[in-house]
């Protein structure tokens, strides 16, 4: 009875090391720090919101390099929250968010007031592939 | 027919310009324009356009007036499409100007058609002579962006994108977007209501109500043979709706994995407080839309003749920039008061439809 409960002991753990090792996604951190940047786009013609979200954690070494470059074009962190423009009818409005360990800032800008810095960023995250409505 | 009040009287919005430069007074050579459109960025693009087409209708005035042939200038199309060629470049490549041969584009035909129905509502229904009442030409832009998923007017024209194909259809594609998009460009010269909040939801609704005008009368349809919605047409196959937007029964018109619920209240304590979408100018659109409506089907005939027109008369003589639904109740009531007398039947409609939507 002691003996297969040690090997229990033993041997549950490691197996469920190894599980977690297959299961872990071979993926990057950025500098040893993890990401997540939320955009939220509404407004339009249309007036229909959508939504994205990336965690770096889910990303390739190679992308979440060009993500962390294209942030520091966009100089995000020192962005004013509010990027003013005068408000122009059916024109889409734009919610950055990113969480970066613990530091989070979020940019609201209009279509007309995206800068030639912040485009970059804001075409990748548009880029990337949409959830489906909960309802 | 009303004539027209003074507008010194009401605080109006202007259209964008420079502030300081009158094109009309001290008027740019054409190089000069002609460089700053092929190196300046943006703005400084859009202010040279703005600027050439404020002398060309300046010179175009001129002319009229020399020839003392006012009538004539009323009633003439000034339309041009540009194809932005999935760029963000505006205007673009010219590719069609007014009496021009049709192009093998259909996106370019339904801008230059839809503008001209557009034009024609105003025209013969309203006596009004395009987007500023001064014979203002009809830009569009096809084309723009990539699977751009959206349609405007920028202050100065309009700009139309192709649609993803997978959610959205070309945006050219439905009438009544394009008659929406010019009437952003009235409200923008008559009662320029802000495009926030209630206001901006008004702005909105003027927008899609006339938009529904510019397709009712092109069809030739009845209030009962209007079908009162937004965008038909608009969702690519497979999406789950009719249209964008309904007049008839706000908030029935998608209901979409990926796209959501059609969000839209036909009543005004279901309103949405919150930020989005400019404090949900596209969302609360669905009251005063409905309002309209309520009154056209009480009404009968054609939607554009009584209660269009006074919808028409209330945005170019009665509403200021920062009316809210209520105002916008007063407005059209009054309006209809003038129009067709005090306790007509318009104005009973008019009345009892902003009472069944809960804003009176």
């Amino acid at each position: 009875m002691n003996r297969t409960l040690l090997l229990i002991w033993i041997i549950f753990p490691l197996y469920s090391g190894l599980v977690q090792c297959e299961s872990r996604p071979t993926s990057a951190k950025i500098e040893g720090k993890t990401m997540q940047v939320t955009v939220k786009r509404t407004g339009g013609f249309t007036g229909i919101p959508l939504s994205k979200t990336i965690d770096s954690a889910t990303l390739s070494q190679q992308e979440a390099a060009q993500l962390q470059k294209m942030m520091t074009t966009a100089d995000f962190f020192k962005l004013p929250s509010t990027i003013p423009s005068t408000p122009q009818p059916d024109r889409f409005q734009y919610q950055i968010t990113i969480d970066q360990e613990g530091k989070q800032h979020t940019v609201t800008v209009s279509e007309t007031a995206v800068s030639a810095n912040l485009k970059p960023l804001l075409n990748w995250l548009m880029a990337q592939p949409a959830q489906p409505k909960h309802d | 027919m009303i004539s027209r009040q003074n507008k010194s009287t009401r605080a109006k919005s202007h259209p964008q310009e420079s502030s300081h430069i009158c094109p009309i007074c001290c008027i740019i050579p054409p190089h000069m324009t002609d460089h700053i459109i092929k190196h300046g960025n943006e703005e400084m693009r859009a202010w040279a356009m703005e600027t050439m087409r404020r002398s060309e209708q300046f010179r175009g005035r001129r002319e009229i007036v020399g020839n003392i042939a006012l009538a004539a200038s009323t009633g003439q199309k000034r339309r041009t499409v540009y194809d932005a060629r999935q760029g963000e470049t505006l205007p673009g490549k010219l590719v069609r100007g007014e009496g021009g041969r049709k192009s093998k584009d259909v996106a370019v035909n339904e801008a230059y058609d839809g503008a001209g129905a557009t034009y024609d509502l105003y025209h013969d229904v309203f006596e009004r002579n395009s987007v500023d009442d001064r014979g203002l030409r009809m830009d569009s832009t096809v084309h723009y962006g990539s699977q751009y998923d959206n349609a405007f007017w920028n202050g100065n024209q309009m700009v139309y994108g192709d649609g993803d194909g997978r959610l959205f259809n070309r945006f050219t594609i439905a009438i009544d977007v394009i008659g929406h998009e010019l009437t952003h460009g009235v409200v923008q010269y008559e009662a320029g209501l802000v495009y926030q909040g209630e206001s901006g939801a008004l702005n909105e609704s003027f927008a899609d109500v006339f938009g529904s005008l510019v397709k009712q009368r092109s069809l030739n349809q009845t209030v009962a043979q209007a079908d009162w919605l937004i965008g038909a047409g608009l969702l690519a196959p497979g999406v789950k709706g009719t249209a964008l937007r309904s007049l008839k029964a706000p908030g029935t018109a998608y209901n979409d994995p990926m796209l959501g619920k059609d969000p839209q209240p036909a009543l005004y304590k279901n309103r949405y407080t919150g930020s989005q979408d400019s404090g949900g100018v596209h969302i609360n659109s669905g009251i005063p839309n409905h309002a309209f409506y309520l009154a056209a089907m009480e009404t009968g005939g054609f939607a554009w003749e009584k209660i269009g027109k006074i919808w028409y008369i209330t945005l170019r003589d009665v509403l200021r920039s920062n009316a809210n639904f209520s105002k916008a109740a007063e407005a059209t009531i009054s309006a209809a008061g003038q129009l067709y007398g005090q306790s007509s039947n318009e104005q009973t409609a008019v009345r009892k439809a902003w009472q069944a939507v809960g804003v009176t």
